[in-house]
């Protein structure tokens, strides 16, 4: 292995392992031996994430693991970002998130934002106790490819449908894949409202937004 | 033998003439159903409500009344957080977390359970249902446990967060909450419910481990447990999610009974838990209790009496509580299975 992957070796296992300030030495040294930002961040830092997906969808780690890992991954990020070279970046796809009106549950949806946002999707957080039509307005406005709407508790699921209506009743369906989860939901919850698809958890959301617009992973 | 007998006799483990059924909280639908928010009721003539509660239970015929159902968050509301009970068929919810770090705990005084006004009126509620239908019917009361509260009040991912890093902070607001828990119920024990459950949805089997379920749910749900017991009749614990893979400890929480989301099998909790503890829930809430025809609620509410076993320990329930569109004719339905299986 070289020099350079064994740096982002290590800070996908720093992310992996939990190890915040580890990343962001290694962030660190990644930019005083002058190697690619970018590079260390899809190199590194979201392998490390993919990786920690990877075990809570195994039942390795839970929701405490995953955070500490996100915060691992987000505090060698704040290293790297300032280093990328716009030009690198390119057109990302957009992806509208939110929990719905009358729920502030939101870790579920953060864990959705991050594994999103790790991935290479560029995600428009609209936080928690969303209504219906700013979901749609947010997403009309900023172009977005997918709607992703979270929630925790069954007496707000209803809300989700509603998006879907006002998307039907404006005839822009089309334009937006809606994806959908939570601890209430199911796939036949989704196929009753018409939602295109429902993710069972953070890593699937990854998965399945990725099948949805053809992206090869 | 009536409604309130025949619950008694099933969480003592003992052969019932028909499986108990009893709905899980219900009172946001139950005021729903008559337009209401559940803070619409708490400004409601404290008679008034309890004959809302006493009259839906005759049409549901639940073998436990939730006193105070779906009011979890006004113990939050009493210790200065802000919760909102005022939208119509959604339950009540806590805009922002009361506190920025686990050290501020100090500052919070589980006194003033006594001066918010709706856990007031909720217990004048609870001393009428006790006085009128108390004889028959038992009386339940449900808090959130104490690692669900201390999420509350701290924000989930940051208790989340020092779970991996400062332990002894997490154990010092289990220790308050724990009293919070406790003293919330023992004034709706003293109101006249003699059946408390604490519902943790923050310990699910989806969010924490094991070893973080063994760590820091058990012993403050031990603790709690410990003290309300020769005071109420029964205790339950209920965990939403999928539990599964606590099922064997749960028993050592020393609860009577343990409220399974729709995620965990029927048959599975009869092998762990048969003998040890009761167990209820199961229902789907939405896929079955409010999307599925009376009919289908009928043939699932048998597949699950013949998955839990007739041995004594099982009560019928849906797995969490009811969203708020769940028909009245598909509760009927899943009642008037329990009442007609043949034992």
């Amino acid at each position: 292995m070289s020099d350079k992957n064994v740096i982002f070796q290590k800070l996908a296992d720093a992310v992996v392992e939990m190890e915040e300030e580890t990343a962001v030495a290694l962030a660190n040294e990644v930019i005083e031996k002058g190697l690619d930002a970018y590079e260390a961040i899809d190199k590194g830092l979201s392998q490390g994430m993919e990786k920690a997906g990877q075990l809570f969808e195994e039942e390795e780690y839970f929701v405490p693991e995953l955070l500490m890992c996100s915060d691992a991954m987000y505090a060698g990020l704040d290293v790297l970002k300032p280093h990328i070279k716009s030009v690198e970046q390119g057109e990302k796809h957009k992806v509208v998130i939110g929990v719905i009106e009358g729920d502030t549950h939101d870790i579920g949806k953060n864990l959705v934002k991050l594994m999103l946002e790790t991935s290479g999707f560029d995600i428009i957080d609209l936080g928690r106790d969303v209504p219906p039509q700013k979901f749609v307005d947010t997403a009309k406005e900023s172009d977005a490819r997918i709607i992703a709407i979270g929630t925790l508790m069954t007496t707000t699921m209803d809300g989700m449908g509603e998006v879907i209506n006002i998307l039907n009743n404006e005839n822009i369906r089309e334009r937006f894949k809606v994806i959908i989860g939570g601890a209430p939901i199911s796939k036949n919850f989704a196929d009753k409202i018409g939602a295109d698809a429902y993710a069972t958890n953070a890593a699937n959301a990854v998965q399945i937004s990725r099948e949805l617009l053809s992206i090869a992973h | 033998m009536n409604s309130k007998e025949i619950f008694i006799k099933a969480i003592k483990l003992e052969k019932t003439p028909r499986v108990p059924v009893t709905l899980l909280s219900g009172g946001v639908w139950a005021f729903n159903q008559r337009g209401m928010s559940l803070g619409d009721s708490f400004a409601l003539a404290p008679e008034t409500a309890a004959e809302i509660i006493a009259e839906t239970n005759e049409a549901v015929r639940s073998d436990i009344i939730w006193a105070a159902a779906g009011c979890n968050n006004l113990a939050i509301r009493a210790i200065g957080g802000k919760a909102n009970f005022h939208k119509k068929g959604v339950s009540s919810d806590i805009a922002e977390p009361l506190i920025e770090s686990a050290a501020e705990v100090d500052k919070l005084n589980v006194d003033r359970l006594r001066e918010d006004d709706g856990i007031n009126a909720m217990l004048s509620t609870t001393k009428i249902l006790a006085r009128n239908i108390g004889d028959r019917t038992m009386i339940g009361n449900s808090q959130w446990g104490p690692l669900t509260l201390a999420g509350l009040i701290l924000g989930t991912e940051k208790l989340m967060r020092i779970m991996m890093k400062d332990k002894p902070a997490v154990h010092a607001m289990l220790e308050f909450t724990s009293e919070l828990c406790y003293r919330y119920w023992e004034l709706f024990v003293n109101a006249g419910a003699e059946f408390v459950s604490m519902a943790e949805p923050t310990a699910s089997g989806d969010m924490i481990s094991r070893k973080q379920f063994m760590e820091f749910t058990m012993p403050s749900a031990q603790k709690i447990r410990g003290r309300i017991a020769d005071k109420v009749t029964g205790t339950m614990i209920h965990i939403c999610g999928d539990i599964t893979k606590f099922l064997d400890i749960i028993p050592e929480i020393g609860v009577s009974v343990v409220s399974l989301d729709y995620k965990v099998d029927l048959a599975k909790a009869r092998e762990v838990l048969n003998g040890k503890i009761a167990f209820t829930g199961n229902m789907d809430p939405v896929a079955v209790m409010q999307d599925s025809s009376p009919g289908d609620v009928a043939a699932k509410s048998r597949e699950c009496i013949e998955k839990a076993g007739l041995d004594g320990g099982y009560l019928m329930m849906p797995g969490c509580d009811l969203p708020p569109g769940v028909p009245l004719e598909n509760l009927k339905a899943m009642v008037d299975t329990a009442h007609s299986y043949t034992m």
